[in-house]
């Protein structure tokens, strides 16, 4: 290879590992028209085969995809719907109905062009005032849609024609693409029956629909990207993640979601494969209220933080497939953002011990330590263990299960009083880190923490548009998450899901949610 | 008879008001709501003037009785409002399930009859052996164990192990009528056992009660065969005791369809209730309690009426 084509190809190695790592797509979206990359096609020229994949516990209540709240419905993002921008297997964001975008110079204002070949499932034509109609109903305060925390700095969108789009921002932003990945591109003119046709432009459609009971999907003829590799999907659920698992072994499944780690042995086989994401985004996380007693004094926070004993409850509750976050960070221990400078947490019920008396927490205080019925039972075993080691330090831990309502009902939303308790919890944070911390921010965290660094950094993060400075801000935000400790990170980990080696095509993010649209099933 | 009829109606009614006002606040004392488990605490940056707001528009910062009248006028015009998650209305909902509890439930008494009348009478026609021991063991089992735990048993042996039948979901009586009870049995077997015990502890001593009578003696001395005697003298007699706890026999139906639904996966009214309870769905939880109270008082109203009108002392008694 001559050598000036050898740096040209080591440059390009260069910037595209710079731009997987930071995240970023400015410099990918300024290149030019973004090439449409073989994903936004299924690949497939006929739909074949059944896949049957399995919910434990809680059904699909509906089918809107902007007002989610079941990560167990995940699939149906992209199976029913596209967005603007997606991430790849990746996880890069790259174009999804969109085919490319550009920003300004100040990167307060955005143009999207669009495909010009999309329909919806109905057969209505897709257009950017379909995309205006759903950025704006996620920034509706009044639509319960977790998308709108990412979004809400955008000021104003301005449909230009029907296939460009305008979107100006608030404040400088180099990842607006990133943000815009989760906002689906629904049917808005049949809004009111959303919840239950799931209209979308994606390779599948609703065949039939029974909530929280069963939900069949089949090809969109209308589809833009080809055929449907599946002739039907079907979502099942199961009573407990006990049938799941026996169903699942009675070769009934092909895939289940949310595998509990204690049953990864029992599911493995010769003929079952786990889905591996690339990167980790989601932990399990205790939030402890830092308004009220104990834990408004920090020394508290420190102390539980040091009676965690995160590499036992790795290995008890997770079955070792975690990644515990000694340093206590929102960004998981294996990502290329975590800190290096963290001061770990190292297990140390003496030094717990010493902080508690300086916090004013008496021998004999009883904890509360509140979590979910019937669901998430790892959550109970890492209670049982700080149970245990609090109880060696003359601290008793009381441990409480509830239904999801009443259990929700104690701390959400942000604002709530809940001294002396411990809810445990799951943070579903997105890959890119500076929606990640967004979870620490005031009035986003129940754990009602304030600290004005912090805050001010999350502001910061980002319009900045260099990968070294960046994580810089990036330092500054873990280092004060760590040593302030309002919320107990314990480990990373995604969803486990299990499928049938029959099956292929299918991904799961770092998020943990799980990609259907490019699914196959042999034999 | 129309009088004491009219009287039953009333009173019914006025059940099914006093059952509908404790099951509506019941649902609003406990904690949650269904702005909240909508939201899902994976919305942030929720304020709590937003969240009155959504609840304003749910209807939910109304008064109680204010909320009450609604949903009772509501029900008065056929409109039994919509589910706050699905959007599906509250009639949709249970339209779309009311078939597989139909079915199990009638398969579950047909199984409970089934087992309890043949071995009641059994009982009868062989008293004092070993087959009276076991059918009264069987009774008080059947009626101590859970359901979920005879449920899950059978699971585990004609699902699992034997592979008979299928341990889960729900084939439509409409789209496959053979596929659609072989879906039905196991549940319906599971529920038909407790059927089965609580009628068998009421049919039994009321056999052995009739079998003093003089009327069976007199039979007997006829020469007619005692199994002649049990089926066509005691058995009608010792109905009469069944019959009227079959109002105690549906609320044992009811109670357990909803566990047994949720053990084997089926999609049927039992499940919407429970999954409704977890997520606070109020228009669909009121109206289906409102169904089983409506479902039981029918049942006890249908029982009154039919026990008046074999035996007229009880429904002058009733009267006066």
């Amino acid at each position: 290879m001559p050598r000036h084509r050898k740096v040209l190809v080591t440059a390009v190695a260069l910037v595209a590992a710079a731009t997987t790592v930071s995240g970023a797509v400015v410099s990918s979206a300024r290149s030019g028209p973004a090439k449409l990359t073989a994903s936004s096609a299924t690949g497939c020229t006929s739909s074949k085969g059944t896949l049957r994949y399995g919910i434990a516990g809680a059904g699909i209540a509906q089918l809107d995809p902007n007002t989610i709240n079941f990560a167990g419905q995940a699939p149906l993002q992209t199976t029913l719907y596209n967005g603007i921008a997606k991430y790849d297997r990746n996880m890069q964001v790259v174009p999804d109905l969109a085919t490319k975008w550009r920003s300004s110079k100040d990167l307060k204002t955005w143009f999207f062009s669009l495909r010009k070949d999309v329909k919806y499932s109905t057969g209505r034509k897709f257009t950017a005032e379909d995309v205006r109609a759903n950025i704006l109903r996620v920034l509706d305060p009044k639509v319960t849609s977790q998308q709108r925390a990412n979004a809400k700095d955008i000021r104003s969108v301005r449909v230009l024609n029907p296939y460009l789009l305008r979107i100006k921002l608030g404040s400088p932003s180099a990842i607006l693409p990133n943000a815009l990945v989760d906002i689906k591109m629904s049917d808005t003119a049949n809004v009111d029956t959303l919840a239950n046709s799931g209209t979308g432009t994606g390779p599948y459609k609703v065949g039939s629909f029974v909530p929280n009971q069963s939900l069949t999907l089949v090809p969109n003829p209308n589809h833009f990207g080809g055929k449907a590799c599946l002739q039907r999907i079907e979502f099942v659920r199961e009573p407990d993640p006990t049938a799941m698992v026996t169903d699942f072994k009675a070769g009934n499944l092909d895939m289940i979601w949310q595998v509990r780690p204690t049953d990864v042995p029992a599911v493995a086989s010769s003929s079952v494969s786990f889905l591996r994401p690339k990167g980790v985004s989601g932990a399990h996380v205790w939030e402890l209220d830092t308004t009220s007693e104990p834990f408004n004094d920090i020394r508290a926070r420190q102390a539980l933080s040091y009676a965690i004993d995160r590499k036992t409850m790795n290995r008890a509750a997770f079955s070792g497939l975690a990644t515990p976050s000694y340093g206590n960070s929102l960004i998981s221990a294996s990502s290329a953002f975590y800190s290096k400078k963290l001061k770990p947490y190292t297990f140390n019920l003496q030094r717990a011990k010493q902080l508690f008396d300086a916090a004013g927490v008496r021998p004999g205080t009883t904890f509360t330590f509140w979590a979910l019925a019937g669901r998430r039972d790892e959550w109970i075993t890492m209670a049982q263990i700080l149970q245990q080691d609090l109880q060696k330090i003359g601290l008793n831990l009381s441990i409480q299960r509830s239904d999801v309502s009443t259990w929700l009902s104690k701390f959400f939303p942000a604002g709530k009083k809940y001294p002396n308790t411990i809810i445990a919890n799951y943070f579903s944070m997105p890959p890119n880190p500076t929606y990640a911390m967004k979870q620490g921010q005031f009035g986003s965290c129940e754990c009602n923490w304030k600290n004005n660094t912090f805050e001010a950094q999350a502001l910061k993060a980002p319009g900045v548009v260099d990968l070294a400075e960046r994580q810089k801000v990036y330092d500054v935000m873990q280092q004060l998450f760590s040593v302030q400790a309002p919320v107990m990170v314990i480990a990373h980990q995604t969803n486990i899901v299990a499928h049938q080696k029959r099956v292929s095509g299918a991904w799961e993010d770092a998020q943990g949610n799980v990609h259907l649209e490019e699914a196959k099933v042999s034999g | 008879m129309l009088r004491y009829v009219f009287r039953r109606v009333v009173t019914s009614l006025a059940l099914l008001v006093l059952g509908s006002i404790l099951v509506f606040c019941l649902m609003r004392v406990i904690p949650g709501d269904p702005t909240i488990t909508k939201l899902g605490g994976s919305i942030r940056e929720v304020d709590e003037a937003t969240l009155a707001e959504i609840r304003g528009d749910l209807g939910l910062d109304k008064s109680l009785p204010e909320q009450y009248l609604d949903w009772v006028a509501g029900v008065a015009r056929g409109d039994f409002g919509s589910s706050y998650f699905s959007q599906f209305s509250v009639t949709t909902l249970i339209t779309q399930r009311f078939g597989a509890t139909l079915l199990l439930a009638i398969m579950a008494m047909l199984i409970g009859a089934l087992i309890a009348v043949p071995a009641s009478i059994a009982g009868a026609i062989w008293p004092n052996r070993p087959l009276e021991a076991a059918l009264s063991g069987f009774a008080a089992v059947g009626i101590a164990i859970p359901t979920f735990v005879i449920g899950i048993c059978l699971i585990i042996v004609l699902g699992v192990e034997l592979e008979w039948l299928p341990t889960q979901g729900y084939v439509s009586f409409q789209r496959d009528p053979l596929g659609s009870i072989r879906s039905t049995l196991l549940p319906a077997i599971t529920l038909g056992i407790g059927v089965a015990a609580a009628t068998m502890r009421i049919l039994r001593p009321s056999l052995i009660d009739v079998g003093s009578a003089s009327f069976v003696r007199t039979a007997t001395g006829k020469g007619l065969r005692r199994r002649h005697v049990v089926v066509r003298h005691e058995l009608p007699n010792a109905s009469i005791p069944a019959i009227t706890a079959a109002g105690i026999i549906v609320a044992h139906l009811v109670g357990g369809a909803v566990i047994v639904e949720y053990v084997f996966a089926r999609p049927g009214l039992g499940t919407l209730l429970v999954d409704s309870v977890y997520q606070r769905d109020y228009g669909v939880l009121q109206t289906l309690v409102l169904v089983a109270v409506a479902a039981f008082i029918a049942t006890s109203l249908v029982v009154d009426v039919i026990l008046g009108l074999i035996d007229p002392r009880l429904r002058t008694k009733a009267v006066t």
